[in-house]
């Protein structure tokens, strides 16, 4: 297959995927109101817990609201429902045909995800006037946009494929419904989207600093506050980098194991 | 034998059939701890992020980690005692919009029973022990002695504020019977009890805490427990109105239900 061929082929794909999720747009859109609440939730509760403080461990409270709303909007952008989609295929049988088709399996959901940050993203631009006006999300630090932007990027990445090693458990059983949802809410506290890593007592911040998903939400919010700058900032970038490669090659061992696993009934 | 139609008939149907679709859900027992610990686990993680929260900063609008654990453990118990008999709710849109509502209404068990005993989710069981637990824990913890008075009240709270979220629930679902979707107007309403119902009211303001005292998410638990730790006085709303949080539960559902009962007349079997 020619360059060309090779990137038809994955458009025709991702263009697809995006034209379906993009028909559940009044649902897209009512999904986006209990991340709203949440946003609002998380920004009143640390004013509360604030309470007369200024400052506290050399975090103000705009610095605070800052990082939590703008932790959940990062959070949010990494939610896809490949996990459910591949449950569903696996089940009534759907992903021979899948599994049939010219662009490889792992590559059709890598396909999927571009197509869901392709309508996800500017619907979450819909939330940015509940984030800067009601729960007070502040302009980034100066020099901070450029790092910000490639480690939201790779953060992004981390994401995917951590979702990808998630929803490969549909190969091996079906009865774990619900459980995409649910580990949106568990990554939501691991990668530090409710409670940034430094509040945390330090057993568990040494934790969750050694697993991937301080990568997804933690790392890009704190180099926009300026909590990470200069030579932290790109090193904490470079630990995104390696934990996407780390990640990235045990989704593609998992996979290559999980389709032979694929029995389809009938014909 | 008891009368065909009569409340203690209903009552012993309903137990036979619930006992029918729990031995069906039994039947896959390695699921069975597995989506219990996913419900427990989905719910805890907020308290979790709370206790890090007052781990660094000691409280929050004067309330400690163990007074919200008790709100929280009140919010989980009442979400429990509703989800897993109320569970199939979630399934009204299904039938109606397959029309297989039809068969409840032929057969002579009241259809909201029947609803409720089509199946058995142990994940909303998960929740409920969740609760139990933490309710218990934060029970021995908090600085509230336990007269009979007190426990007699925190059952009545219970149960009251089960009937809130049960009766909203309900009364949402019976939309499904017009329009064959409610689903989204009740996850919505949902996560506001889920997220909001968690908190001490006064966190959110004067203005917030009437907000959810007529929405009403106050009275399943926050209004409830400040009563019992004697923090009435804290309180943007009146005073009578916590102390009256069980009987509003009780409000709440009848109403619901008079509504679903009307409602149920607008199903219109689908098909030829």
């Amino acid at each position: 297959m020619t360059l060309t061929g090779w990137a038809n082929a994955r458009w025709a794909f991702t263009s697809s995927r995006v034209r379906t999720v993009y028909a559940y747009r009044t649902d897209v859109l009512i999904w986006l109101f209990a991340p709203a609440m949440q946003v609002v939730l998380q920004a009143a509760l640390w004013r509360a817990i604030y309470g007369e403080r200024a400052i506290v461990d050399g975090v103000p409270l705009a610095m605070m609201t800052t990082y939590v709303s703008l932790a959940a909007i990062q959070h949010l952008i990494g939610w896809d429902d490949t996990t459910d989609w591949l449950i569903e295929r696996v089940r009534d049988g759907k992903i021979g045909t899948d599994m049939a088709r010219p662009v490889g399996l792992l590559s059709q959901q890598v396909c999927g995800q571009v197509a869901q940050l392709l309508v996800k993203a500017p619907m979450v631009v819909l939330l940015l006037p509940v984030v800067v006006f009601v729960s007070g999300l502040g302009a980034p630090a100066p020099g901070a946009v450029g790092p910000y932007v490639l480690s939201t990027l790779l953060g992004w990445m981390v994401s995917c494929c951590l979702t990808l090693l998630v929803a490969s458990v549909a190969f091996w059983t079906l009865e774990l419904s619900g459980m995409e949802f649910l580990y949106f809410v568990l990554s939501g506290f691991l990668s530090g989207t409710l409670v940034p890593l430094w509040v945390m007592p330090d057993w568990m911040r040494v934790i969750l600093e050694w697993l991937p998903w301080q990568s997804v939400v933690y790392t890009p919010v704190a180099i926009y506050i300026g909590r990470f700058e200069g030579a932290r900032a790109w090193e904490a970038i470079g630990v995104q980098l390696l934990w996407l490669v780390l990640v990235g090659g045990l989704v593609r061992l998992v996979w290559r194991r999980a389709v032979h696993r694929v029995v389809v009934q009938g014909g | 034998m008891t009368v065909r139609g009569s409340i203690a008939w209903q009552l012993k149907a309903a137990g036979i059939l619930f006992g029918g679709a729990l031995r069906g859900t039994a039947q896959y027992r390695a699921n069975l701890f597995l989506t219990m610990a996913a419900g427990a686990l989905f719910q805890t993680t907020g308290f979790l992020a709370l206790w890090v929260m007052l781990a660094r900063f000691g409280d929050i609008a004067g309330w400690t980690i163990t007074d919200v654990a008790l709100l929280y453990g009140i919010r989980l118990t009442a979400h429990g005692v509703w989800a897993v008999p109320f569970n199939q709710l979630m399934d009204v849109e299904h039938f109606v919009r397959e029309g297989t509502f039809d068969r409840f209404l032929v057969r002579p068990v009241n259809p909201l029973v029947q609803l409720m005993t089509s199946r058995v989710r142990l994940n909303t069981l998960g929740d409920l022990v969740a609760g139990l637990v933490m309710l218990g824990v934060a029970m021995s913890h908090v600085d509230v002695d336990w007269t009979f008075g007190k426990l007699a009240f925190l059952l009545a709270a219970l149960l009251g504020g089960a009937m809130v979220e049960g009766g909203i629930q309900l009364g949402l679902s019976a939309i499904a019977f017009r329009t064959l979707g409610s689903a989204q107007v009740r996850f919505t309403v949902d996560s506001v009890f889920n997220l909001y119902g968690n908190y001490p009211g006064s966190v959110f303001g004067r203005a917030g805490q009437w907000a959810l005292t007529i929405l009403p998410v106050a009275f399943v638990a926050y209004l409830p427990t400040a009563v019992l730790l004697g923090r009435t006085g804290e309180l943007g709303v009146p005073r009578i109105l916590a102390y009256l949080s069980p009987l509003v539960g009780a409000a709440v559902f009848a109403i619901a239900y008079a509504f679903w009962r009307r409602q149920i007349r607008h199903y219109q079997g689908a098909g030829s």
